[in-house]
């Protein structure tokens, strides 16, 4: 096999260690060179003339350094930015999917109470209500923390991403003590198929929620520490897709779970 | 470029003969154990009816398929590389006409089929009732592990591994499971159809001739699944009442606690007969999935 | 502290015993063997860390060769037990333990065999014939492969320690439930196929992306090879369906661990609602093994009649009819569920029409052949053996669409001998025809023909032998996965030749593999200088064998389909020139994680949910330290680049 070129073995991959013979270091913006982190330069903004990254260039999706670059075909310098939201687009289909069998099941089974109560005795409004509300506000914080981003303000990303935070956990205490309500009362997912789909469908929604709430602490932490990088960028933005989809899902929930349950 | 000669005869001999060879064992096999070929000479009028729908389809497919075959040959032998009076068209890659034909005649074939499939499936759907001057009469079926139950309600017996009834008269099937997944299946007088706790399905059948059919359960439903066969026996009708007053006398009793007795799974079960003391067996049966009950 | 586990779980019958004797012993001397020659190193650095789309699509393949040895041995059992086992005897394995080697056979063929050489396929082949130098997501295509693995090794450790579920590859509920199947078999069930289909989903995404993004200058999509094409709608049938099997398996976890009711048979459950929900995804599965061998002879016919694919617009759209339509007509797998006429009617009009785009297909490669010059060289052979078996198969399958006769032959024998047509005659055929054909690509040497010729005589009739009585049996009143049957039925002299069939296929599997070791031990007299050595129309032949890790020193621009026939012809678009090329480095994180999952899949199956909650955080962590940091290459100057090229061709003789 031919040689290849190496500075590091594979095992340092987090420390990174290959180096760019040719690379002019004083363009590239100080804070690449942060500690752990690597220290390699992606491509694509490897002969951009930068001095501070700016989010809305990541937004391009023809990232190369020719000035008329042929939009006709798919770029293919391998941009990751492009790349990346195109896949987490499918990702979100497949995640859409798994919603859309929950839903289905819930829709066939939810009429299987077992003599049990069903939909109209068990559901509160203002419950889901409250929910819906404090997740549209979690979209908007959400969406505002990307705006910053876009404009490279990292002090008012993190202060949006908190409020996000709280209010995507106060979704979750909410949903929390409404399941622990009706399991107190006997109404557990153990006590028909009904009871067993509810949980499922909006417990597998509560579970994405409390993983976007994780999500947000790695990439605060993230943001603390490397600051706002091509990377970091890109995975914001991500997540934000990730968050407004989970506030879809709750909007189908809410309505054909809640408002047609309790009709 | 490495492409070497290969000598395509040979090949296209042995293939043909081995087809040929496979072909030619389908009718022998026939032959030989047409006793035992159960669908092929089906001896109740759903069977029948199932079976011309089945030679019908298989007809209008080789209009089809052996120009496949032929083509397949033709082209392999005509073009091979080494024969120099066969034309060479490098840049043939398109030909609308031939598009049209092979998008165009199997889409019509399909819609003939299509067509037809969907007369023939409403007309054997199993729920629907055997045209007959004869009152049907109804079998209840139920799945245990694993081992058939039949219940007859009109005349109040039920048997275990066996059923036996009159020819010429339609048999209504309701069909349960006290079990997992079954397949109430008689081969010689028609199709199958699931039997799910919980719910009934229904099947009707009608045996032409006297005899002894063989029955299974078509879907795996545990350990001794392969034991679930039983004999559904028809007879003249006279046959039929003389067995029926001889079950009547049968020592043993249907009722609920008997009937718990038989849900402790076992297979290869010999046969059983008995009184029906409880005439509300079946409905509890699937009841008692869908409510909880009292005891 | 071990949950369910107890040291029971290692005593098994003596059958079973001696095949985890084997086992263990095999995984020895492999590792006796990596020991002497010394390459643990070369092993960890060189395969087990690598992100390389070529060197992963080997790795597939040998993993799915280990798991087809199993399943194939599990497949002899089932002959060998239902060739004796009539009457008064039994056979030699009881009933438990038929139902299940049948379902490991079903789950290993569908889950680890095909599925792996296909991916392995879409791996080696997709962004060589795009004209790519690695696929959008390399870390994800190895996390992929390594969680196949996992599902892949749980298998066989269900071999060994514990017993694996005998509900029949699919595990309708209620016989999946806990009140019929209490033990540990469908947990592991449950937990390889899920294991395995999150990594089919990821790899999913991966190329789909890939095609979409990646592809050379100039190749618009109605210019890329079909065998591309068809990668693109199975992935599309992939990220649609594989979601709705973790759903599932998801469902029936919840029943069996937490006690819910949603397929049980009381407390409102519906079973039904498994089989529709399973089906929905287990049709477009079936197409998802189909397309990319379907894809496979696109690129074999044309390239072994030295003529132009016929139609090439006619078999794009004949893949998107067959995508598409492959989501309606699921419901073909249970007529007998007591549907109304309907219902059944409909979805076999919809099954019937998605047999005219197949149709289509093999009267396009006919009309290929069709005024060319035809060699019959082995992956002709290949596409040959499949026109013969797998139009018995099609022409069955509309048998099979018609409910009224498919209550007749519904999970009887004859279902078995369609659907072996299908699998056998198609995806694995296509699978032989790829191998043989691209095996001088990545390997720089030929393959044994003589070999490869008699395996191929020996699948082609011996497949005839071992399935077409099942049709027959099937006519005879024989239902699927019967561990016993009486005398009185008479199929046993069927069963006897459907034994020998499979004999004279094992025999063909294994000259197979003595091929491969033959052809690997003489390689020096065998040796494909040319990276071309079947006078190739696409991209991946272009470049040398086996290909140097970027793949394409340049990155090639292309005009029109069959881009090395027009420039073997004289018709090739100015290139551009050499430039730095970003490569990704190895990780090591795939191979943990996949190994992690091993371990959890193990641990939720008997219970030990301290171990799983470990191997959880573990992989989160593994996930959010790869997942951190900005992007990482090995970069490699186009000076280097250019010499390593010229380096290369200096050593062939054309091109």
């Amino acid at each position: 096999m031919s040689k290849r070129l190496r500075d590091c073995s594979p095992l340092n991959w987090a420390t990174g260690c290959a180096k760019a013979p040719g690379l002019d270091r004083s363009k590239v913006a100080p804070y690449y060179n942060i500690g752990a982190l690597s220290i390699v330069q992606p491509r694509e903004l490897s002969r951009v003339p930068v001095a501070q990254f700016s989010g809305e260039q990541s937004l391009m999706i023809h990232h190369t350094a020719d000035p008329n670059p042929d939009l006709g075909f798919p770029d293919p310098h391998q941009d990751s930015f492009s790349k990346n939201v195109l896949g987490f687009w499918i990702y979100l289909m497949t995640d859409c999917l798994i919603f859309a069998t929950l839903f289905v099941t819930y829709a066939v089974l939810h009429g299987s109470t077992f003599g049990g109560p069903s939909s109209k005795d068990l559901f509160e409004l203002p419950t889901a209500f409250a929910e819906t509300m404090i997740l549209l506000c979690s979209t908007l914080t959400s969406g505002l923390a990307m705006l910053a981003a876009v404009k490279s303000k990292t002090k008012q990303i993190l202060i949006w991403l908190t409020l996000t935070f709280l209010l995507g956990a106060s979704f979750i205490f909410i949903e929390l003590s409404e399941f622990s309500h009706f399991i107190r009362e006997g109404h557990g997912p153990q006590k028909s198929a009904f009871l067993s789909s509810f949980f499922t469908l909006v417990g597998t929604h509560g579970l994405h929620v409390s993983v976007g709430l994780f999500w947000m602490l790695v990439i605060t932490f993230q943001l603390l520490i490397a600051g706002l990088t091509p990377a970091t960028f890109r995975r914001l933005v991500i997540f934000s897709m990730f968050w407004h989809f989970l506030d879809l899902v709750w909007i189908f929930i809410f309505t054909f779970v809640y408002l047609l349950g309790v009709a | 470029m490495r492409i070497r000669k290969k000598p395509v005869a040979r090949v296209l001999i042995i293939s043909a003969c081995i087809l040929l060879f496979i072909l030619l064992m389908q009718p022998l096999q026939v032959i030989k154990f047409r006793r035992y070929i159960d669908i092929l000479f089906p001896a109740g009028i759903i069977g029948i009816k199932e079976l011309d729908m089945l030679l019908i389809i298989q007809g209008l497919m080789l209009i089809i398929v052996l120009p496949v075959y032929l083509f397949t040959f033709l082209f392999s032998w005509w073009y091979r590389s080494d024969n120099k009076k066969a034309i060479y068209e490098p840049d043939l890659v398109d030909n609308r006409l031939a598009e049209y034909f092979w998008w165009g005649i199997p889409l019509v074939m399909t819609l003939i089929v299509a067509v037809f499939t969907w007369y023939k499936t409403h007309e054997l759907d199993p729920y629907k009732p055997i045209e007959s001057d004869k009152k049907a009469m109804t079998i209840q079926v139920v799945a245990l592990q694993w081992k058939w139950l039949f219940i007859y309600p009109e005349e109040n017996i039920a048997s275990l591994n066996f059923f036996q009834f009159p020819k010429d008269v339609p048999l209504h099937f309701e069909i349960t499971s006290d079990a997992p997944m079954n397949s109430f299946w008689i081969p010689q007088l028609g199709g199958q159809i699931y039997a799910m706790p919980g719910m009934k399905t229904e099947l009707y059948l009608m045996a032409n001739k006297e005899g002894d059919y063989k029955g299974s359960s078509a879907n795996i439903s545990g350990e001794g699944f392969a034991g679930m066969n039983f004999i559904a026996k028809a007879t003249t009708e006279e046959e039929f009442n003389k067995w029926v007053e001889l079950v009547k006398q049968s020592p043993n009793d249907l009722d609920r606690s008997s009937y718990k007795k038989l849900l402790v799974p076992s297979s290869y079960n010999a046969l059983e007969l008995y009184k029906l003391a409880d005439s509300t067996l079946f409905e509890y049966t699937i009841m008692k999935y869908m409510h909880p009950q009292k005891e | 502290m071990f949950g369910k586990l107890t040291l029971e779980a290692l005593n098994h019958e003596m059958s079973q015993n001696l095949a985890v004797i084997s086992m263990v012993l095999g995984g020895i001397a492999m590792i006796a063997l990596i020991t002497y020659l010394k390459r643990w190193k070369w092993l960890w650095k060189e395969w087990l860390t690598t992100v390389d789309p070529k060197r992963i699509g080997i790795m597939y393949i040998i993993v799915s060769l280990i798991m087809f040895m199993k399943g194939f041995a599990d497949a002899l059992m089932m002959r060998l037990q239902q060739a004796l086992s009539v009457g008064a005897s039994h056979g030699f394995i009881n009933a438990n333990h038929f139902q299940e080697v049948v379902s490991a056979h079903g789950t290993t063929m569908i889950f680890f065999v095909a599925m792996g050489v296909m991916f392995g396929l879409l791996n080696l082949i997709i962004p060589l014939q795009i004209g790519a130098r690695d696929v959008a997501f390399p870390f994800l295509n190895a996390l992929g492969f390594w969680l196949f693995t996992a599902g892949g090794m749980l298998t066989l450790v269900s071999l060994v320690v514990g017993s694996f579920s005998a509900t029949g590859w699919l595990a309708y509920p209620p016989l999946s439930e806990l009140e019929y199947s209490p033990n540990e078999g469908v947990d592991y069930w449950i937990w390889l196929v899920q294991i395995a289909g999150v990594g089919s989903t990821m790899s999913g995404i991966n190329f789909f992306v890939t095609i979409l993004k990646m592809r050379c200058y100039g190749m618009s999509l109605m210019k890329m090879p079909i065998f591309t094409w068809s990668a693109l709608c199975a992935m599309v049938l992939v990220i649609f369906a594989f979601p709705i099997l973790t759903a599932t398996l998801a469902l029936l976890a919840l029943d069996r661990y937490m006690g819910m009711h949603f397929f049980t048979a009381s407390h409102g459950g519906n079973p039904m609602m498994y089989i529709n929900l399973i089906w929905a995804w287990g049709h477009p599965e079936v197409y998802i093994l189909m397309l990319p061998a379907f894809g496979t002879f696109s690129e074999v016919v044309p390239t072994f009649s030295e003529k132009r694919l016929f139609g090439y617009t006619s078999m794009v759209w004949a893949l998107i009819v067959i995508t598409v339509l492959s989501f309606v007509v699921w419901l073909h797998h249970f007529f007998t569920m007591g549907a109304s006429p309907n219902v059944n009617a409909f979805f076999a009009i919809m099954t019937m029409l998605i047999a005219i785009p197949t149709g289509v297909k093999i009267f396009n490669w006919l009309f290929t052949k069709f005024r060319g010059k035809v060699h019959f060289d082995t992956p002709m052979l290949w596409f040959f053996a499949f026109v013969l078996n797998f139009t018995i198969g099609g022409m069955t399958g509309i048998l099979l669409s018609a409910p009224p006769v498919d209550f007749q032959v519904h999970n009887s024998l004859f279902l078995i001998a369609h659907f072996h047509g299908m699998v056998i005659g198609g995806v694995l055929f296509g699978f032989f025809c790829a191998f043989t054909y691209w095996f001088p690509k990545f390997t720089g040497f030929m393959l044994n023909e003589r070999l490869n010729r008699y395996a191929f005589w020996c699948w082609f009739g011996g497949f005839l032998l071992a399935f077409m009585p099942l049709y027959m049996l099937g006519f005879m009143g024989a239902t699927r996965r019967l561990d016993h049957y009486d005398a009185s039925t008479g199929w046993q002299p069927l069963f006897i030749v459907v034994g020998v069939g499979a004999i004279i296929i094992m025999i063909g599997a294994s000259l197979q593999v003595i091929g491969l070791f033959t052809s690997f031990l003489d390689r020096k007299n065998n040796r494909d200088g040319t990276g071309d050595p079947w006078n190739g129309r696409t991209l991946e032949w272009s470049i040398p064998s086996p290909p140097p890790f970027y793949n394409f020193a340049i990155v090639p621009t292309v005009d029109q389909l069959d881009p090395l026939w027009a420039k073997k012809r004289g018709k090739e678009p100015p290139q551009k020139d050499y430039e730095d090329i970003y490569m990704p480095k190895n990780t090591p994180v795939g191979f943990l994680i996949g190994m992690l999952c091993i371990v959890f899949g193990f641990a939720m199956t008997w219970h030990i949910f301290w171990l799983a909650l470990i191997c959880i955080v573990a992989i989160i962590a593994c996930l959010i330290a790869r997942l951190s940091g900005e992007d990482e290459h090995d970069i490699f100057k186009a000076a280097e680049i250019k010499a390593m090229d010229e380096a290369l061709r200096k050593g062939h003789k054309r091109v």
